[in-house]
């Protein structure tokens, strides 16, 4: 086994939001919280939308663990990040550190009792044993230890939002490339490889003025 | 029966202000997370502590979401 | 800037929004007693820590306290999601009676397991936190508790006092049904308004798809979605027009981007660049209502170069040659961006792709039903694809979706103001051909109305409801006005004028809302009494079948018993016909349950009702699919196939899910269920097909059947043949190959009216033969207003010339739906008082993917209403920066009619200049006014705001009264 990732395919992602309640049933999250959330780029602009599902993407080297002044952050065996809220003391600074904007300080309520930081855990809930009432009180449920994967990727309207062993996904991914055809025009590319991309294969829909 | 919720509120009163109490202090150890030890998770009823089982079933899970694995 | 959805919760980290304060506050009052109340019979945790999230803190001890870990017994009940016409199935956990949580059921062959926000949200309705909970009844203005046997009685005795009142009579009750109903329920409320005495009865699928049903059934046989979600994997080229499938059928996107992957191409048209759009090969921007010209222009490209299917059309298509003259004349490049605003060379690369990409499909859904045109706008789609040989072939056809769950169903078999189930119509024959399958006396029957005349008369619509209530007497094709209107499953907001609307539930003497929300109805009215709150449970507390928008019926175990004091939709029709007097006719035959004992009626058992649907719907072949048939595909999901549906092996093995109506014949007989409509290459005992024999054998000297050689595969009859009737099946001599019982019961019918199923297993089973008969689908529709489709300015716009060069049909008198509906007079009116240049933007409406309809159900869902707080306007930056208008800021959006709502603004590129959008799920505000307290406490939405539909117009379709509410216009100004 290799690490847990998400990985979200712009080609597919149609902002449905599913993957956001997907999450809000299965670990109730209260209102004012998500941990997960559809982000969209260029909102109705011709040729450009694009939509991506995003939460805590399980860093390797997690700044928000880095950061931390009361290490409550640990790093599974299988590279998903969780923390204690036992030990959280809710100062915000994992937010600071955070480039996805991931952690979430709820209000009131079990999830946010004193405010202390609350995020997507992978459904692979906190330090408490698994299922039980204080896990799932404290962190939601703990969909791996049923064996089963994240409740927003396995929920996903048009499978754009994978989760599982990175090595899995990079073969489900790899395969819808190599279908597509194409990948260097693909949104994203040229700012991953820093290379323009080739427009000539990208139909780009034009825009009729009424 | 409400004088034995007395007692009980008034000991968990106790409880708290003695031997409850938590040390205010937390101890930093750079690198080292200060979290609860976590069980595995294929240490439960359901795995009993089979690694390569539950890796078999999240393997097998993950297939539900490349729907080549059902169509062409 | 204000992106669409309301992600400003970014605050919302650290200050809750308004709406969580406001529900906390609800939670401190009286709807903590119900939390606590399910959480204690619950009596298990899992969840329930969870809810205590949302309470105040000082409930959460109380809230755990009644947490008994692990000690539950779980349940796995699968149902299908409610939201949409896709079909996702669910897999809902129950524990103890509560619905803990909901698994994906990857082994649905329509989603695989896949959701969309409202999908994956279901398991709130096992909280049903806003629910309509108990009867209630408007007393002084304010909505107070009865019992139900109170408010059984009370309204039970109105209606009667309405129905036996010689001055007002059965017609004077409108109902309004709905699609999402089960089918059983559906049927049933056909079947009760029937023995009401009145065909005023209809439901949602007339604002829907009525245009379609009517345009498509009378191109080629059934109106209906020709293929599936499924078979778009086969498409190589699919054209969107009138669709946001990304927000309203947001799972049918996961077959179509595979497809993409494999090599489709995808073009979208719109007004709006929408979420569908974003995804599309090539998207083309058109004016809105211009959908003729468009798919016209297309055929002008298609015909100058060649690319039709020319031994299709000769076999398979009449009058194409007429449409040919007509599209070459008329639609010229010019005329075509003269009308919709498109130029040659994008119409010319469009009109290429679709043609030279084949089997390609094409996809439409309120884009082109929702117009004063709507049935021709239908009819010039089926046109293209008839023209390209598109029609009847996987990977092709016209993949018209369906909007609520089981709202296909519900136009195949239920509350239907023209037709009796299975689209039998309301003449003589119908009567009596259904009378036999009820097992009742058609004389009895003929006895319930106020005459054979008023039996056999088309009802009201529901998109006229309120001109059946507000119209002088004189000008109504019946004794006299509406004066009760039952709403039973129903959003008053979804439909037009609502102004107006709201006059018309003032007016009427009493109004009945059964539902599990108490709906934008119950709050819309300024009325002190005479309306009446009675709870139905969803389908989630109940079980029966509902029919996907590809024709595929699913069985819904139910999840758990009714919420609070709701009752099964059923159960208060069984409960309404005792009242009555004709519980014994509507139920003879059914059996009887009591699923929760005591606690809730006693009511008719669904699979009963199934069977008797069975009986008696050949025509479109519900016969097919009995409740075990149905029932063992829900179990073996996993064996059919994604791409053809059909299950390869297993108990299921030759069939395809769900048994894909037509599935024709008795359950014995065993046929597969259809796929693809009209496919040739198919044998009809494997879902093949043909074009329907359903407008006689010729028309001017033409013949209409199919030529010689193009026949379902198999056929012992190659040539065209006309529909199976004793006569024939004599003719042929197959007639001794019906056993005598057969015989005797199909003596003088047609395979409609068989009810042995005889002649239908003979025709098909023996000879390979289509029951309907073969003949060619028709180009022109000569029964129509416009046989050939013709483009026609909407009645409100904003092009004055273009009106008077594409003018409106002629005002139409009385008999048509018994009402009279104006056309030409009211455009004239707007041309002559310049209301264009008054309301010069171009209004429309659509869909958003977190609600559904009305929105009551959903906007009560605190996890879809949180991501959608506020209703808006789209308008585009030059627009909004010519009035002074800035993003976010609420504007007023006026009216012709003297409305206006109060909505945000969205400034966005999404809408070209001179067009605007709103979406249609809202309510809970009038005018500008949330109107928070005209709701029962603690029954309101989370989420209210201003009905697109407060603002709307008049206009109605000329064949089925569908609403007109794509185009319209509007003004917006800051508020």
């Amino acid at each position: 086994m290799a690490r847990m990732k998400f990985i979200c395919d712009a080609e597919r992602c149609i902002e449905c939001n599913g993957c956001v309640t997907a999450c809000k049933n299965e670990h109730d999250v209260p209102w004012g919280v998500n941990r997960r959330r559809v982000v969209t780029l260029n909102d109705g602009i011709v040729g450009a939308e694009r939509s991506i599902s995003v939460a805590c993407m399980h860093c390797s080297d997690a700044p928000c663990k880095a950061v931390c002044p009361v290490n409550c952050f640990y790093t599974t065996d299988d590279g998903v990040v969780l923390h204690d809220k036992d030990l959280c003391i809710g100062c915000g600074y994992c937010f600071y550190a955070c480039p996805f904007g991931a952690p979430q300080f709820p209000q009131a309520g079990a999830f946010g009792l004193r405010g202390k930081m609350d995020k997507c855990t992978f459904c692979a809930g906190g330090p408490e044993k698994d299922n039980t009432k204080g896990e799932i009180e404290k962190y939601g449920r703990n969909r791996l230890a049923e064996g089963k994967l994240p409740a927003c990727a396995e929920m996903c309207s048009t499978k754009a939002l994978l989760a599982g062993d990175g090595d899995v996904l990079s073969d489900i991914y790899r395969e819808r490339v190599m279908r597509r055809g194409r990948g260097g025009d693909l949104w994203g590319h040229a700012t991953a490889y820093g290379v323009k991309a080739a427009t000539s294969q990208q139909p780009a829909p034009t825009q009729q003025k009424s | 029966m409400l004088k034995a919720k007395i007692f009980c509120a008034i000991s968990a009163v106790l409880l708290v202000s003695a031997c409850g109490e938590k040390p205010q202090t937390v101890s930093v150890k750079p690198g080292q997370s200060a979290a609860k030890p976590d069980d595995k998770p294929y240490q439960n009823d359901q795995f009993k502590g089979n690694k390569v089982e539950w890796e078999k079933t999240l393997r097998a899970r993950a297939d539900n979401q490349n729907e080549y694995k059902r169509v062409n | 800037m204000l992106v669409r959805k309301s992600h400003d919760t970014d605050g919302a980290r650290f200050d809750a929004p308004k709406s969580a304060l406001r529900r906390l506050g609800s939670a401190i009052g009286g709807a903590t007693l119900d939390r606590r109340a399910f959480l204690k019979r619950s009596g298990l945790g899992v969840g329930a820590g969870a809810f205590a999230s949302s309470l105040p803190l000082g409930f959460v001890g109380t809230a755990q306290a009644a947490k008994s870990e692990g000690g539950g017994k779980e349940e796995v009940k699968r149902t299908v999601c409610t939201h949409c016409s896709v079909g996702c199935a669910i897999d809902a956990i129950v524990e103890n009676g509560v619905w803990t949580r909901q698994e994906p059921v990857f082994d649905s062959p329509i989603n695989l397991g896949a959701h969309c926000a409202k999908g994956a949200a279901i398991r709130e309705h096992g909280h049903g936190e806003h629910r309509l909970k108990y009867p209630m009844k408007l007393v002084n203005g304010k909505y107070v508790r009865v019992s139900w046997e109170q408010a059984m009685n009370e309204v039970g005795d109105k209606l009667l006092a309405i129905r036996n009142d010689k001055a007002a009579g059965p017609d004077s009750v409108f109902w309004v049904g709905s699609s999402k109903h089960n089918n059983e329920q559906a049927y049933l409320l056909r079947k009760f308004v029937s023995m009401f005495g009145s065909n005023n009865c209809d439901h949602q699928a007339r604002i829907c798809h009525s245009t379609t049903v009517a345009g498509v059934a009378n191109t080629w046989g059934y109106g209906a979605m020709t293929n599936s979600y499924n078979d778009m994997q086969n498409s190589k080229c699919a054209l969107y027009i009138g669709s946001n499938a990304a927000e309203a059928h947001p799972v049918s996107m996961l077959h179509m981007l595979h497809a993409k992957e494999t090599g489709c191409k995808m073009i979208v048209v719109d007004p709006r660049y929408t979420r569908t759009a974003a995804k599309a090969d090539e998207y083309v921007r058109i004016r809105s209502g211009t959908d003729i010209p468009f798919l016209f222009g297309m055929l002008h490209h298609i015909f100058k170069n060649g690319w039709e299917d020319k031994k299709y059309i000769n076999d398979r298509v009449y009058g194409m040659d007429k449409i040919k003259e007509e599209v070459m004349t008329k639609w010229t490049p010019a005329a075509v961006e003269e009308a919709c605003g498109v130029k040659e060379d994008q119409m010319y690369k469009v009109a290429k792709m679709f043609a030279e990409s084949k089997p390609s499909t094409i996809v439409w859904c309120m884009g082109q039903t929702q117009h004063t045109i709507g049935n021709a706008m239908v009819r010039a789609s089926c046109i293209l694809q008839l023209a390209l040989g598109n029609i009847g072939v996987s990977g092709g056809g016209a993949n018209i979706f369906r909007g609520h769950d089981n709202v296909q169903g519900a136009t195949d078999v239920g509350p239907n103001p023209d037709s009796l189930p299975g689209y039998y119509g309301i003449n003589t024959g119908a009567w009596k051909h259904w009378a036999a399958v009820w097992g009742t006396d058609y004389e009895w029957l003929k006895g319930r109305f106020q005459s054979q005349t008023m039996m056999e008369k088309p009802g009201t619509t529901v998109s006229r409801w309120i001109d059946a209530v507000m119209d002088d007497p004189n000008t109504i094709d019946q004794e006299t006005n509406v004066k009760a209107i039952v709403f039973w499953g129903h959003a008053p907001n979804s439909q037009t004028r609502g102004v107006e609307m709201k006059k018309a539930m003032e007016k009427v003497d009493l109004m009945v809302i059964i539902d599990p929300y108490p709906t934008a109805a119950a709050a819309m009215p300024d009325r002190k009494e005479g309306v009446y709150l009675l709870p139905a449970c969803t389908q989630f507390e109940t079980s029966g079948s509902a029919t996907a928008s590809n024709r595929s019926i699913q069985w819904r175990e139910r999840v758990i018993s009714p919420l609070f004091e709701s009752q099964t939709d059923h159960a208060i029709m069984y409960a309404f016909a005792k009242k009555f007097g004709f519980a014994e006719q509507l139920t003879k035959g059914y059996k009887f349950v009591k699923p929760d004992g005591d606690r809730k009626w006693e009511e008719p058992e669904v699979e009963s009702i199934l069977r008797e649907i069975n009986r008696g719907t050949f025509t479109i072949g519900y016969s097919g699919q009995s409740p075990e048939r149905l029932k063992l595909h829900m179990k073996h999901m996993h064996t059919f196939d994604p791409k053809t549906l059909k299950a390869n092996g297993g108990p299921c093995n030759g069939e395809y899910f769900g048994l894909p109506w037509p599935c024709y014949g008795t359950p014995e007989m065993k046929h597969p269920g259809s796929p693809n409509l009209y496919d040739t290459s198919k044998h009809v005992m494997d879902g093949g097909g043909n074009f329907r024999a359903n407008f006689g054998v010729e028309r001017e000297g033409v013949s209409l059947l199919a030529e010689d050689g193009s026949h379902s595969k198999g056929a012992d009859l190659t040539t065209g043949y006309p529909e199976l009737d004793h006569v024939l099946l004599k003719k042929l001599g197959w007639w001794d190959e019906l056993t005598e019982e057969e015989k005797k019961k199909a003596e003088g019918k047609n395979w409609k009216t068989d009810l042995s199923g005889g002649m239908i297993r003979v025709f098909m089973k023996n000879h390979g033969c289509h029951p309907f008969g073969n003949a060619k689908a028709r180009a022109i529709v000569w029964n129509f207003p416009d046989g050939i489709p013709q483009h026609r300015e909407p009645l409100y716009g904003t092009n004055a010339d273009l009106m008077k060069k594409y003018p409106t049909h002629a005002d139409k008198g009385g008999a048509f739906w018994r009402v009279k509906t104006l056309y030409k007079s009211v455009q004239d009116k707007n041309l002559a008082d310049g209301v264009a240049t008054k309301f010069p933007l171009i209004l429309t409406s659509g869909r958003l993917v977190e609600y559904e309809g009305g929105g009551e159900e959903t906007r009560s869902n605190p996890w879809l209403a949180e991501l959608q707080q506020e209703n808006f306007v789209e308008i585009n930056e030059k627009d909004a920066n010519d009035r002074g208008i800035r993003n976010n800021e609420y504007v007023w959006v006026k009216s012709p009619t003297g409305a206006q709502i109060k909505v945000k603004a969205m400034v966005t590129p999404r809408v070209g200049p001179g067009t605007t959008f709103i979406p249609f799920h809202f309510s809970g505000w009038w005018q500008g006014k949330d109107i928070l307290e005209k709701y029962p406490d603690g029954a309101a939405p989370i989420v209210r705001a201003e009905a697109v539909n407060t603002a709307t117009t008049y206009g109605y379709d000329s064949v089925t009264m569908m609403q007109e509410t794509k185009t319209t216009i509007c003004e917006i100004v800051r508020a």
